[in-house]
């Protein structure tokens, strides 16, 4: 007879084991059931716990990341538009020479200063030096063409100032030193070379033209001190009035 | 887990989701304001025209341009006069100078661009008298 037989299969007897073993299978089958429930609620629990959690610090983690590319917006900007122009070097090179070509300084300048990344890209080094003349090229033409201009709100002193600054720096320009890193980027090549001085001609003669200056004077203007340059400017102008 | 901690989490979830989508917009605002520039309208152009500032009007025609901007036909019609007066400039230049050749040069860009004027034809006497032409 085994424990699970409620009765002697041979006599019919009540197997008392069988009766107690059946309440104890009940009671443990109630109690697992209650543990597993238990278990469940509590693992289910703890699960959802992790999840909201797990949630909380991805939440944290991702306005962390949010602040830090927010702190950081212009040096990413500074690299997609340095990116951008290097990546489109073929068509702004292209439009560079053609502005060189031409003699149209002032379409160069403003294309290597105001389009996005090119001024900040290695990739178009080699127009660095002949940017910087053509810089204080436009600034002194621009200066030159306001003295002309009526303008009732600028003093005369402070237009002098200004044209003397600009054609002062265009002659430092011309003056300065080569360097050699700018030498292997290309800087100094016959072309840009060529263009600087068709800038100085082109400057000069517009110099002579609107302030009367002399020969003389503007073959001088290499070697001159800023304050010589305006002291001429100055006088031109006063004797154009 | 509770139900009280249920309700924490959740508001905190959506305190942080909000905060996210606000980063997140203020962000992408900011980038995209470093990354455009300013261009010079019509009205700029005019105001600049209407005080015979004509050397701003070159200076802006080129800023524009080295930044694509397409101009409509009131802008390109500006564009004529920047570029008239900048050649006119050149033109006196080269013709009080001597070189003929530059200066022929000059002259049939300046006919062609004051044949762009439109409305505002009258600015070639202007520029010509404020260049002394």
């Amino acid at each position: 007879m085994s424990i699970e037989d409620e009765r002697c299969p041979f006599c019919g007897t009540p197997n008392p084991d069988a009766i107690r073993h059946r309440q104890d299978m009940k009671r443990f089958s109630h109690e697992f059931e209650t543990t597993k429930d238990s278990v469940i609620k509590e693992s289910l629990s703890a699960a959802q716990r992790t999840a909201r959690f797990t949630i909380i610090g991805a939440l944290v983690l991702a306005i962390l990341i949010t602040l830090f590319i927010f702190s950081k917006s212009w040096e990413i900007s500074y690299w997609l538009e340095t990116k951008a122009a290097s990546d489109n070097y073929g068509k702004y090179s292209a439009m560079l020479d053609q502005y060189e070509a031409d003699g149209d300084y002032l379409a160069f300048c403003s294309l290597y200063a105001n389009s996005p990344g090119l001024s900040s890209s290695d990739s178009f080094r080699s127009y660095y030096y002949v940017y910087n003349a053509a810089s204080s090229y436009r600034s002194a033409l621009l200066e030159l063409m306001k003295i002309m201009e009526p303008d009732p709100y600028s003093s005369p002193e402070t237009e002098i100032g200004y044209l003397s600054d600009s054609v002062g720096r265009f002659y430092e320009v011309l003056s300065e030193e080569h360097y050699s890193f700018y030498e292997e980027d290309g800087c100094y090549s016959d072309t840009h070379m060529a263009a600087v001085e068709d800038m100085k001609v082109q400057l000069e003669r517009c110099l002579q033209v609107y302030l009367n200056i002399s020969d003389e004077e503007i073959s001088q203007f290499d070697t001159m001190s800023k304050a010589q340059k305006q002291v001429i400017i100055e006088r031109s102008l006063t004797e154009n009035e | 887990m509770n139900r009280d901690t249920k309700l924490v989490t959740n508001i905190i979830i959506i305190l942080l989701s909000v905060v996210l989508i606000i980063s997140i917009l203020i962000t992408t605002v900011r980038i995209i304001s470093d990354n455009s520039y300013y261009t010079y309208d019509t009205d700029s152009f005019v105001y600049a025209l209407r005080s015979q500032h004509y050397s701003e009007m070159v200076d802006y025609k080129y800023r524009n341009e080295s930044l694509g901007l397409k101009a409509d036909s009131e802008l390109q019609e500006l564009y004529h006069v920047a570029t008239y007066y900048e050649t006119a400039f050149f033109y006196r230049a080269a013709m009080e100078s001597g070189d003929t050749e530059t200066a022929d040069q000059c002259k049939e860009v300046m006919d062609t661009e004051a044949a762009g004027f439109g409305p505002y034809s009258y600015a070639v006497e202007e520029i010509n008298t404020v260049l002394g032409i």
